[in-house]
């Protein structure tokens, strides 16, 4: 548009458009995880905060010969609905500091059939695109299961650090794991930038010396990297029992967000398993949560009213994380995982019919 | 200092109001129920020595991997409670002593 001067949005769009981290991270989700390519066309429902994160991203994806629309996340949901029904290969939320239309899009996602596939970008940053997506989806996956599947063969997981410490965690094999690579699946978005694999323990015993960050989904209100403060917890029988920094209003912060009503309980014990991401960043966004180590989730767990539930992500620096005895993860590094030993099977004879059936 | 000050106030207030501003809604498990056939049974009963009505499929890969891995975890839910089923048993036994 002739006259037109461009806003400092879109300046800084364009400029990080040209920033070489960025285009890489940029091409990376566009292709690899959002599954686009020429002459394919993506929605963008955008946070306004994250505004020239989403210019930057229009850019390049147009130089790919994809198409781009972009809709203000602000705007009412039958607007962003109308959008999604339209030609769309795929739907990228854009977001800041909070999520928007979070029960509207699952709700879509579950009884629409004709739904393209949604993904969440968590914490738009160009941080986030630089340096959240320098792993394969493909090669993350695979990561995960594995990790899965020799944390539940193990039964035990250990943590250690050279700052001290010391936690033990026994692993229900009922209890199930989440695995989550950004991939959408049964109506759910995809939840991005990858990834991670979690579950849930009330056998946690021990200390945690939290030298990483802190994330919560209530938005920590200082800078969410602990290195040069970290907070000791001790944990007991699943719950946090006591809370130690030298930062005091991080302790009083972390003190407060426990004494509430049904805040101390262990209800999160993940791994990140993005080992591309180069390091922590000082606002609260889930990029931190998955840097390549160990973190714990405290808070609140009803599943009858998840709105009410809070909770408090405390993100180890440099660890050695143990499946049993064996070592899986050492200060951001990976061990090769063996693959699981076929079991002896006492052989039934069931009738072939039956065995369909079953 | 002061946006940080302003910042606190707000976590504070949110905290106090339980106001999450973020949910990562992720898949984490699937369940689904199978009410099983009297064969069914009988193919289970045989395998574990007790009669279950059905079973629960709990989910935790939404991908089948060839390799072997575990896909979902089984549970059984068993008919009645255990103490009325012992009960029935013993009677059942008496009533076959009486014969």
């Amino acid at each position: 548009m002739r006259g037109r001067r461009p806003g400092p949005a879109e300046l800084a769009g364009r400029e990080l458009a040209a920033d070489e981290k960025f285009l890489a991270g940029a091409s990376s989700l566009l292709s690899d995880y959002l599954h686009l390519a020429s002459r394919k066309t993506v929605v963008f429902v955008c946070d306004p905060r994250v505004k020239a994160v989403s210019i930057a991203l229009a850019v390049i994806a147009a130089r790919a010969g994809i198409s781009v629309r972009t809709v203000s996340a602000s705007k009412k949901w039958p607007v962003i609905r109308e959008q999604l029904e339209d030609r769309c290969d795929a739907a990228l939320f854009l977001e800041s500091g909070q999520s928007h239309h979070t029960r509207a899009l699952r709700q879509y996602l579950k009884h629409d059939e004709g739904a393209p596939p949604a993904y969440r970008l968590f914490g738009a940053t160009p941080e986030t695109i630089r340096g959240g997506f320098r792993r394969k989806r493909a090669a993350l996956r695979r990561r995960n299961w594995d990790l899965i599947d020799a944390a539940r063969r193990a039964g035990r997981l250990a943590v250690r650090s050279d700052r001290g410490t010391r936690l033990e965690v026994g692993l229900d094999p009922a209890t199930p794991w989440a695995n989550t690579y950004g991939e959408c699946a049964d109506g759910y978005p995809g939840v991005l930038p990858p990834s991670e694999v979690n579950t849930r323990s009330a056998d946690a015993e021990g200390v945690l010396v939290v030298d990483g960050a802190v994330g919560s989904n209530l938005g920590w209100p200082l800078d969410a990297r602990l290195e040069g403060n970290p907070v000791t917890l001790r944990i007991s029988r699943g719950k946090v029992t006591g809370v130690a920094c030298r930062q005091r209003l991080v302790r009083d912060l972390v003190e407060e967000f426990l004494s509430l009503p049904q805040t101390n309980e262990v209800v999160e014990i993940g791994i990140g398993t993005n080992d591309g991401i180069p390091g922590f960043v000082p606002s609260d966004i889930l990029l931190n949560e998955r840097f390549a180590s160990f973190h714990l989730g405290v808070g609140g767990a009803d599943a009858r009213n998840p709105n009410q539930n809070l909770h408090l992500d405390f993100i180890l620096g440099c660890c050695k994380l143990y499946f049993g005895n064996r070592l899986a993860l050492a200060r951001g590094r990976f061990s090769r995982l063996p693959a699981a030993a076929v079991p002896n099977r006492r052989k039934y004879e069931v009738p072939v019919i039956m065995h369909d059936a079953l | 200092m002061a946006t940080q000050a302003k910042r606190v106030a707000a976590f504070r207030k949110r905290l106090s109001r339980r106001e999450a501003i973020w949910a990562i809604d992720i898949l984490a498990t699937k369940r689904v129920n199978l009410e099983l056939t009297s064969e069914q049974q009988e193919v289970l009963r045989r395998a574990t020595r007790h009669v279950h009505p059905s079973l629960d499929l709990i989910f935790y890969s939404d991908e089948i991997a060839p390799s072997g891995h575990a896909l979902a975890c089984l549970k059984f839910r068993k008919r009645g409670s255990s103490r009325r089923r012992k009960a029935r048993s013993k009677s059942a036994r008496a009533s076959a002593r009486a014969r």
